[in-house]
């Protein structure tokens, strides 16, 4: 029904899974969280756009070590990448707490410099 | 593995992940973006098990989905209805934006779909058992400074994160 | 050193550990004694720094995860030197209520800077950047109580997350590439492999760099990510502005150096594919870079702004000479490398010197006292504290490149050296419009630094303004307008020590055949230095 070269690039290139099929998910991640990043409005959402980023990179290195290298350097980046969510995770709530914090000081009157 | 439960397993986690992605661009609830969240993460950790760092995919289920995500909840519950605006994209550069994502995707997919991939492949299987092992000694060897860069980064997290948020005198 | 007869990496890193070991410290003492808090902060800094001379005068073992070359002994020198100033300018900021908590993260952050250069690895690289850009989201934040600061904190960590990320998915392809995270070294390493075009040609090499040089566009303010900077300068208290201008952009450029060191960054006209595609994205940042900062500088009423554009168009310029590639020889006036080197150690102190100035008149303000901000309260500061003013006037005028200062050796390093590196290659023309524009745009910048001149000396004094009585803030004006004006007068030092540092990166860029890192040859160059 089909010539021999659609079964050929079935078996090939949607069957059999390569380097190629991570990396264009990550690649497709990458845009999603750079979309994320820029057109949410609540500062959440841009760090889930960020986590977006984060993951597509971990994805890019645990497939080429498996793919490209055999090792497990990639891994080991893609440990590191998990701490440094959780650390970013931290922070941010830290930053919305001393935003906080400081609304509770300041007078109602001055509110109009909430408006940036 | 063989070839077709590879298949299955990469098919129906990448879409997971991806789908879960594309939800939480859309949607206007951040509530329901950091539950989407979830689905990519856990998504995400299947795919390592798929690509055998079975270790690395526990870690992402309970550092990442289990431990970071709830920040990330509680961040949810703490801004959801404030002033805390950090950017006010306008109409106009969303729709930049969107052009520009949508280039970079496809021009990047194009130019990863050239590259021949079997020159440099590798027959060499990762490293099966004790993978655990291997992490922990490559950790505390080749990779002992950056370990223990990330401690001390840790701790200006915590300094930071217990300082900026104390209680007002 | 005898004494603590340890591993190599405790040897080779002994500053960092000084360092690390002494925010702890500071953080512990904090408990009970807070007035000498700012003491052990310098005493730590000045401890690290004797170590840093010690270790470079004997040596250290080398190891491998760990580069050991002139370029770490020049980021520790001037990276510990600065950050002496640095504190100076800080010690009046933590409030009653700190416990040393602001004095660490100082620590912690030049401990990243110094780390930064002493990578020898993708994922240490990454994690001393981290470490340099976490302390100084939280500083800002603590620096005013003040919504603005919190929101401009804000706007600072998200971007740098995001910009962090994207860093991280272009060193995954870097990764690709070459197979390893090994950063330089005569085995498997990325320098080797990319050297020789890359394990998988120029694709992954190309989409690698270009991501990851806009991830460090972010940490030295340019074009892709600049965004930020006029926020958050005007957000946080001056005193960290100041910091702000050295730190980040210092760690910034010492990490794109070796990142493009990793290739064959000039561009050569018998040369592969990517170094004509990382030319021209480099040429494109540089330019917009210069244009951006200086443009919105000149509409700015408020000082702190303007100073923050200007901070931008400072990293232009430092573009236009990277742009050119180390050239040969290792002087400033060829080297782009050095001339890089040269210029953000006296960019630091100048920028640094103007905050400082900034910070030193106060006015009372509805919300108590703070650092004076925009030009109508700095009117005529020059009359009422003519040595803040004159001061002043020195690190505005070094910014703008005016002879007798060393932001005007700067310049003509930077330009000379983008000219003459390129000569030859296939980008010279490009270079030579660079260039031109460059020198236009130092013309344009001189008209807002003018302003601020202008202000200080020629209007009235402005009402409710008074001096802080912080004696190390003065002691750290002085010593600031003072380097500016001896960096003209006897640039030999830091001329010496910046060319002795791109020894190594030049040795390195060079298609010679020994790839070994040469053990700093310092004394092989015969450059003078002028005059």
């Amino acid at each position: 029904m089909f010539p021999d070269e659609f079964y050929d690039f079935l078996l090939d290139g949607v069957l059999t899974i390569g380097l190629t099929h991570y990396l264009i998910l990550s690649v497709l991640l990458f845009s999603l969280g750079i979309l994320c990043m820029v057109t949410k409005r609540n500062a959440i959402g841009i760090l889930i756009g960020v986590e977006l980023v984060l993951n597509a990179a971990s994805i890019n290195f645990v497939a080429f070590s498996k793919y490209q290298t055999g090792g497990l350097d990639g891994h080991i980046v893609a440990l590191f990448i998990i701490l440094l969510a959780a650390a970013e995770a931290a922070i941010a709530i830290a930053i919305f707490m001393n935003f906080y914090n400081t609304l509770r000081t300041i007078d109602v009157d001055r509110g109009d410099e909430l408006r940036l | 593995m063989d070839v077709f439960e590879q298949a299955l397993g990469f098919y129906l986690f990448a879409a997971v992940a991806l789908f879960s992605a594309i939800g939480i661009v859309v949607t206007k609830n951040i509530v329901r973006a950091a539950v989407l969240l979830l689905g990519t993460l856990g998504g995400v950790a299947c795919l390592y098990f798929v690509l055998s760092a079975n270790f690395l995919a526990a870690i992402q289920l309970i550092v990442y989905a289990g431990g970071t995500l709830i920040l990330i909840v509680f961040g949810v519950m703490l801004t959801s209805k404030s002033p805390f605006v950090v950017f006010t994209p306008s109409r106009v550069q969303i729709g930049i934006a969107v052009v520009i994502a949508v280039v970079l995707a496809t021009s990047l997919c194009t130019l990863l779909l050239q590259v021949d991939w079997s020159a440099t492949a590798t027959d060499q299987p990762i490293v099966q058992s004790p993978q655990v092992k291997v992490v922990g000694e490559s950790l505390l060897q080749q990779y002992l400074v950056p370990f223990e860069v990330a401690s001390v980064l840790l701790l200006v997290v915590m300094i930071g994160a217990a300082y900026l948020a104390r209680p007002e005198n | 050193m005898t004494i603590f007869a340890t591993h190599p990496i405790v040897t080779s890193l002994a500053p960092e550990f000084i360092l690390v070991l002494g925010g702890v410290l500071v953080l512990l003492l904090g408990l009970a004694r807070r007035q000498w808090l700012s003491l052990v902060t310098f005493a730590v800094i000045a401890l690290a720094l004797i170590t840093a001379c010690r270790l470079r005068q004997y040596g250290a073992e080398s190891v491998p995860q760990l580069t050991n070359d002139s370029l770490l002994w020049y980021a520790r020198l001037v990276g510990l030197s600065v950050g002496l100033l640095i504190l100076l300018v800080n010690r009046h900021v933590p409030e009653e209520g700190e416990r040393g908590e602001f004095f660490s993260l100082l620590l912690f952050s030049l401990a990243g800077v110094l780390l930064v250069a002493a990578a020898n690895n993708l994922i240490l690289l990454f994690l001393a950047l981290e470490l340099v850009s976490v302390p100084t989201y939280i500083m800002i934040g603590l620096s005013r109580r003040d919504i603005r600061a919190q929101e401009a904190t804000g706007k600072y960590f998200f971007l740098g997350a995001f910009a962090a990320a994207m860093m991280l998915y272009g060193f995954s392809f870097l990764y690709g590439a070459a197979g390893t995270t090994v950063l330089f070294g005569s085995g498997e390493s990325l320098h080797t492999t990319l050297k020789q075009g890359g394990a998988l040609g120029d694709t992954f090499v190309i989409i690698g760099l270009v991501l990851t040089l806009g991830g460090l566009a972010f940490k030295v303010a340019a074009v892709p990510f600049h965004s930020y900077v006029a926020d958050v300068y005007q957000g946080a208290a001056s005193p960290v502005t100041g910091m702000l201008g050295f730190v980040p952009k210092f760690a910034g450029f010492i990490a794109i150096i070796r990142v493009l060191s990793l290739c064959d960054w000039s561009y050569a006209t018998d040369a592969t594919a990517h170094n004509g595609a990382l030319f021209w994205v480099l040429w494109v940042l540089a330019a917009a870079t210069m244009l951006v900062g200086n443009t919105l500088a000149l509409w700015q009423q408020n000082v702190k702004r303007m100073l923050a554009y200007s901070s931008i168009a400072h990293s232009g310029y430092m573009l236009v000479a990277l742009v050119a590639g180390p050239g040969s020889g290792p002087s400033p006036l060829r080297n782009g490398a050095t001339a890089v080197l040269f210029y953000i150690a006296v960019y630091g102190v100048m920028n640094l010197g103007a905050f400082a100035s900034l910070a030193y008149l106060r006015k009372t303000g509805e919300d108590g006292e703070d650092s004076a901000e925009t030009l109508d309260d700095i009117a005529g500061a020059a009359r009422r504290y003519p040595w803040a003013g004159l001061a002043l006037a020195i690190c505005v005028l070094g910014l703008m490149g005016f002879p007798l200062t060393g932001g005007f050796l700067g310049k003509i390093y930077v330009f000379s050296a983008a000219l003459s590196a390129s000569a030859g290659t296939a980008g010279h023309q490009a270079m030579i419009i660079l260039v031109v524009f460059g020198v236009l745009n130092s013309a344009i910048a001189a008209a807002y630094y003018m302003r601020i001149l202008a202000s200080c000396y020629l209007r009235k004094p402005a009402e409710g303004v008074t001096a802080s009585r912080c004696p190390a803030l003065r002691l750290s004006i002085a010593c600031c307008a003072i380097i500016v004006l001896a960096t003209f007068f006897r640039p030999g030092l830091l001329f010496d020590r910046s060319s002795e540092a791109s020894v190594d990166v030049q040795a390195r860029t060079s298609m010679q055949e020994n790839n070994q890192s040469s053990a700093s040859t310092a004394t092989t160059f015969a450059g003078l230095p002028p005059q």
